[in-house]
């Protein structure tokens, strides 16, 4: 080996290690993986989605294989805050890792309760906000598909707190740019995209879905270059960094979101096939600039230009 | 190696924690290379041979993921994942457990009973399957000492009918066994767990789920439960973390 190849990246006033991150929902409470590798040494651990009180979830079936890929309908099962700050956090700080922490909430008092309990907590480095659930107040609207309606939350949120905060958008959208900017403007301190595509699988001799919910979420590398073309079309429209999602399982997968645009990446379904999927990546992409002579990933960064 | 028509026997040898291994865990198995499919599957523990580092999954092909295993050749490398989940506890079988078998059930019971003979405990064994070519290591099980009653609902062997019709007929007979341990398809252990819970008698029931991950982070293999204490508390108990052994008092079916 050379020269060490410099991999850290600047996110929301966050300085990480590496780019490489885990998405919510495919890396538990961050503790789940710690048999196979040391979470310390990812860039982030993004935790399932938290929600002020504990959630169920959908009955199943919930889940589906398709192809390259999977249709999820979890429904946002999770302990509940509470028991986030009082079991799960405790164990987490223990491993050393950048946490942020994802949350919800059905309506914008919800969401700001939440952002207020986890602002200043010690162990939590930054929230990211999930906008892709239905606003019940507004007639079920989803908040991450209306600019509108997201830019009035980021913004209530946004005065709210001290935590760098991500949201994490929804590319169920006609023009993500759009959404990308109203959250900008709003006062977000990064971006994350793209969260699951809505889709559906039916059984033919039973005719019936094949999930209980009817529509799921589509994620794995199916995904990835709507993925991929959505992080570039958002890191032209705004200035603060994007963090890119979609079906990523190698690191040459994860090079193609940095070299598009984003500041850094989570690797989210293929954590369910290969536990060490994430940390696999962070060092693909350290052999990846030792071969290609590059010093700092930053310079990777939206290298494709415009 | 082709075991029966449709149904394989894979040996996979590692650097498995077998040691501690529980009859009724299972592994999570990659059964392609690339992305067809791209989830792993699951497969309980059929036998495992400690000294060879070794263990052995049984299996019938029911779709694409099981067709690419039975295709592979020997000698070839396999991505495995386990042993995972929580088996069956043989600390409360009593000294005359039943195990009931129905189809791809088999291979955790096998592994079940293996681990009861060998603590000198004698059970009474129960497959079933469609037809004779179903029925699965009955041969084995009498290797064991064991004494295996069948049923086949087209009467091709056995008892023409159900699992569950032999063991309402051994109770009804005054042979009463210490506990119940069943894996099969859900119907039979629905009715393999009413037929024990009517006599209070310990039954586990071992489940089956689509699964992303095998280790408690998708959510994705959930059933409903319930607690013993509480049968209103509902939850949602993941097959593959709670699971796939469960206590048959704390499913809710639906």
């Amino acid at each position: 080996m050379g020269i060490k190849r410099d991999m850290t990246v600047d996110i929301a006033g966050l300085k990480l290690k590496n780019p490489v991150m885990t998405a919510s929902g495919t890396f538990g409470y961050g503790l789940e993986f710690e048999p196979f590798f040391d979470i310390g040494e990812l860039g982030a651990v993004v935790v399932k989605g938290l929600s002020l009180k504990p959630k169920a979830g959908n009955p199943p079936p919930r889940i589906v294989e398709t192809p390259a890929g999977m249709l999820n309908a979890i429904g946002l099962q999770n302990v509940g805050i509470d028991v986030f700050l009082e079991e799960k956090l405790p164990k987490l700080k223990q491993s050393k890792a950048t946490v942020l922490v994802n949350f919800f909430g059905n309506t914008a008092d919800e969401y700001e309760e939440l952002a207020r309990k986890l602002d200043g907590v010690e162990g939590v480095h930054g929230l990211e906000v999930n906008i892709s659930c239905p606003n019940v107040k507004a007639g079920g609207i989803v908040f991450g598909t209306d600019p509108t309606v997201a830019h009035n939350l980021i913004k209530k949120i946004r005065e709210k707190i001290s935590l760098p905060l991500i949201v994490k958008l929804s590319p169920n959208v006609t023009d993500i740019k759009v959404m990308a900017k109203a959250v900008e403007e709003a006062g977000a301190d990064a971006i994350s995209l793209i969260n699951t595509l809505t889709g559906m699988a039916i059984d033919v001799r039973k005719r019936k879905s094949k999930l209980a919910n009817m529509t799921g979420g589509l994620s794995g590398p199916a995904i990835r270059p709507v993925a991929v073309r959505m992080v570039w079309e958002a890191a032209k429209a705004v200035k603060v960094p994007i963090i890119g999602i979609g079906g990523m399982v190698t690191a040459e997968d994860a090079l193609e979101f940095i070299i598009a645009g984003a500041s850094a990446v989570q690797v989210g379904t293929a954590n369910f096939i290969n536990p060490s999927a994430a940390i696999d990546v962070v060092k693909g992409i350290e052999v990846f600039m030792e071969e290609e002579k590059i010093e700092k990933i930053t310079d990777l960064i939206g290298s494709i230009g415009n | 190696m082709e075991v029966a028509p449709y149904h394989y026997r894979m040996d996979i040898e590692g650097t498995f924690d077998l040691k501690s291994a529980e009859a009724g865990q299972f592994v999570m198995v990659k059964v392609s290379d690339g992305m067809a499919p791209i989830l792993r599957r699951p497969f309980g523990i059929y036998t495992i041979d400690e000294a060879n580092n070794s263990f052995a999954i049984l299996y019938r092909v029911v779709g694409e993921g099981t067709r690419l295993l039975s295709e592979m050749a020997a000698g070839v490398k396999v991505d495995v994942l386990g042993p995972l989940g929580k088996g069956f506890s043989i600390e409360k079988t009593g000294d005359r457990p039943l195990l009931v078998a129905g189809g791809v059930g088999v291979p955790p019971l096998f592994n079940f009973a293996r681990a009861l003979v060998e603590k000198e405990i004698i059970p009474l064994v129960i497959v079933g399957g469609r037809s004779k070519s179903d029925l699965l290591s009955i041969e084995e099980f009498k290797q064991l000492g064991l004494m295996v009653k069948t049923a086949t609902e087209d009467g091709s062997e056995g008892h023409r009918g159900y699992v569950t019709d032999i063991m309402e007929s051994l109770i009804a007979g005054g042979v009463i066994p210490t506990s119940v341990y069943s894996c099969g398809p859900e119907l039979m252990l629905k009715r393999v767990g009413e037929i024990a819970m009517a006599k209070d008698l310990t039954c586990e029931l071992s489940l089956e789920a689509m699964m992303a991950c095998g280790f408690g982070v998708c959510l994705g293999c959930v059933i409903k439960t319930c607690t013993v204490e509480n049968v209103e508390d509902h939850d949602y108990g993941r097959v593959c973390t709670e699971g796939p052994v469960f206590d048959a008092r704390e499913i809710i079916w639906e």
